[in-house]
């Protein structure tokens, strides 16, 4: 009863889809590192850090901070905005897609900066990611730069310390 | 039953089923209800209370524990909990047991409790916090991830993602009426 086989399958199938979400517990959603890649370039005027927010993602405006070493003087120059209206925080400044920051320095070639870019976002599926610190070791005229290692604890500061302000 | 109608029949159930598989795929929940015992390292992982006491959650053994994971910047966190509160205050008698792990800073997390009248122990870290959720199978660390365990001490059903009383509700009210042993 070629039918009959048929349908068995497809009861097969259905439990299986049925079942798929209780053997991986987030299969839709990107680590953090992933849904805000994060990019930076020294250069004779300045730093150009990059984030690529993905779709479905969001960084807030106010938990994005900058510390270097050596200490740079520019103060960093973020783009315009998107106005978030949250439930609990009210009216929210965040970014989606590319956003290009300018942190203007004067530099000589071959100058080395170490930045650490600090950031914190969520994804419209309804979860939030810790605060992240991202070290990107920079060197002038040397292009762009991504953060080299996995780094899961922060080095230094502490975690919430880079997170600062109100929420 | 003629042979067409069986085969219909058969069809029809078969189609049903593939249905239901494709909704419950589609409506995106995090949700995982495989059951595990917690290493115990994670159980005795002491961390800060707000009354500046160490706590860990093996203290609350023999409750049926919900354990939220959440903070004050998240604002998914911020909309479940007024719901944790309710199910605290109904269930708490019958041996239901909330813990909060807030990702936080205890200053912050002290002034948000008072403000909505958190009934459950709160448990505050950083890092070993975000340690603690991965512990429990939340590979991303984001919150707010929600852990229920029974009252042997194993770990139930995760969730990532907000959660509320009616999907926690028929998960932790037959866990109660479970003996201790």
């Amino acid at each position: 009863m070629r039918p009959a086989v048929a349908a068995m399958l497809l009861v097969v199938a259905g439990m299986m889809l049925s079942t798929a979400p209780v053997v991986a517990a987030s299969p839709d959603l990107l680590p953090a590192r992933d849904a805000f890649q994060v990019s930076a370039k020294l250069d004779a005027d300045g730093i150009t850090v990059r984030y690529r927010v993905a779709d479905g993602y969001y960084l807030y405006r106010d938990k994005i901070r900058f510390e270097s070493d050596p200490v740079v003087r520019g103060k960093p120059r973020l783009p315009k905005s998107l106005t978030k209206h949250d439930e609990f925080f009210g009216k929210s400044e965040i970014y989606r897609g590319e956003v290009v920051i300018r942190i203007p320095i004067r530099t000589h070639d071959g100058e080395q900066v170490t930045l650490t870019a600090m950031s914190q976002g969520c994804a419209d599926a309804g979860v939030c990611y810790p605060p992240s610190r991202e070290v990107l070791a920079l060197t002038a005229g040397g292009g762009e730069v991504f953060p080299a290692t996995m780094k899961r604890s922060p080095s230094g500061k502490s975690l919430i310390d880079a997170l600062g302000g109100k929420p | 039953m003629q042979k067409p109608a069986q085969v219909f029949l058969v069809v029809a159930v078969a189609l049903s089923a593939l249905a239901a598989g494709l909704y419950f795929r589609g409506s995106g929940e995090r949700v995982s209800t495989t059951v595990t015992a917690p290493p115990a390292a994670v159980m005795d992982t002491a961390l800060a209370g707000l009354d500046g006491r160490k706590a860990k959650l093996s203290d609350w053994k023999g409750k049926v524990m919900v354990v939220n994971f959440w903070a004050t910047w998240c604002a998914p966190c911020r909309k479940e909990i007024p719901e944790f509160i309710r199910m605290q205050s109904r269930l708490g008698p019958k041996g239901l047991q909330f813990v909060g792990i807030a990702i936080d800073e205890m200053d912050k997390v002290k002034a948000y409790a008072q403000e909505v009248g958190i009934n459950y122990p709160l448990l505050v870290g950083e890092i070993d916090a975000v340690e603690v959720s991965r512990a429990f199978g939340n590979e991303l660390g984001a919150l707010p991830f929600t852990v229920i365990i029974d009252r042997q001490g194993r770990v139930v059903r995760t969730e990532l993602g907000g959660t509320n009383e009616a999907k926690l509700g028929p998960v932790v009210e037959p866990l109660l009426d479970a003996p201790a042993n």
